[in-house]
């Protein structure tokens, strides 16, 4: 293929593609055969070089080359303001309610130093022997395991929803691929502190319940220890 | 070399070229093709493209010899953007040495 007959077939090519400013695309080939002539190379050794045209005008393709941003990431733009407001509000309430195992966390420590001690000033706090208290001492202090591990599950939610809207925010406005945010596998000392607190929990619930019904002689031990009077 | 593995590439390449200095398609093709294999006219609807994403304007400068050259010259969008491209890139080569690796050791 000679010079000529490339840059015609080119030319042509170019136009049936629409693409009006040919003589820019044009431009850079006349350079480079002018160049390789230079060099001493035959117009058809040169041509050969420049690869299939084919593939060349392909490369060319409107559809090969992605648009100038169009009107439409205007609207795209507002959609996702919009979406980030109310995500904002949902992520606020969300991070507000971490304060919920905190509060368990904290109470179920509390008490349980209150009863274990047998501490007995706050009035409000039913009064009860001693070794009851200690009982359910201990099992306030399970309750605390269980709301300590509550705080870890519910940040990790937290923080695996807070990646996962970022990444989302990030390849719409990018136009790049979704990216799979997986929940990283949970720590198993956590796995196990829920567990066996809970167990705790329920077995020094029930236990604790035994000793005072029979300690007291009742099964509703609170009447007999004036609880709500 | 892969084809694929140079598509992914040029563009990242003719963009850390153009970051140094204003350049013309045909020295850029040059400058490239020394290095790795392409066919010479892959480099112009790369260039083509960048200028249609904004990422490079051209303009044309008096030889002293022949016609008119065309240059190019890198805008700030496509600074931001090679900045960026560089660290995916610089992202993407690490995670595959890291995964190569661990299936070296198995």
């Amino acid at each position: 293929m000679t010079k000529k007959t490339f840059i015609e077939t080119l030319k042509v090519g170019l136009a049936k593609m629409n693409i009006s400013d040919f003589d820019d695309i044009i431009r850079d080939y006349e350079t480079h055969f002018a160049n390789e002539l230079a060099k001493g190379k035959s117009e058809e050794e040169i041509a050969s070089e420049i690869g299939d045209i084919n593939q060349i005008l392909a490369d060319f393709a409107p559809e090969a080359i992605p648009q100038k941003e169009s009107s439409g990431r205007g609207a795209l733009f507002t959609g996702l303001v919009i979406s980030d407001f109310f995500v904002f509000l949902f992520f606020v309430i969300a991070y507000i309610l971490i304060l919920v195992p905190i509060a368990l966390f904290a109470s179920g420590c509390a008490l349980g130093i209150y009863y274990s001690f047998g501490i007995n000033i706050i009035s409000v706090f039913p009064i009860m022997p001693y070794w009851i208290g200690l009982l359910f001492g201990l099992d306030f202090f399970f309750l605390g395991l269980i709301g300590l591990s509550s705080i870890y599950y519910y940040a990790r939610f937290l923080s695996w929803m807070t990646r996962k809207y970022r990444f989302w925010h990030q390849s719409v406005l990018k136009k790049t691929e979704k990216q799979f945010i997986g929940l990283e596998k949970s720590s198993r000392i956590m796995n196990k502190i829920i567990v066996y607190s809970s167990f705790g929990f329920l077995i020094f619930a029930v236990f604790g319940y035994i000793i005072a019904a029979i300690s007291a002689g009742s099964l509703e031990f609170w009447h007999v220890w004036d609880w709500f009077v | 070399m892969n084809i694929q593995f140079k598509k992914g590439v040029l563009d990242l390449l003719v963009l850390c070229m153009l970051n140094t200095e204003d350049r013309y398609g045909y020295d850029i093709s040059e400058t490239i093709s020394r290095s790795i294999s392409i066919s010479a006219g892959t480099i112009y609807p790369i260039l083509r493209k960048l200028k249609e994403e904004g990422f490079v304007t051209t303009y044309l400068s008096e030889d002293s010899n022949g016609p008119a050259r065309k240059y190019y010259r890198i805008t700030n969008k496509g600074k931001n953007e090679l900045v960026q491209t560089k660290q995916e890139w610089k992202d993407f080569v690490t995670i595959v040495a890291v995964i190569m690796e661990e299936n070296e050791n198995d």
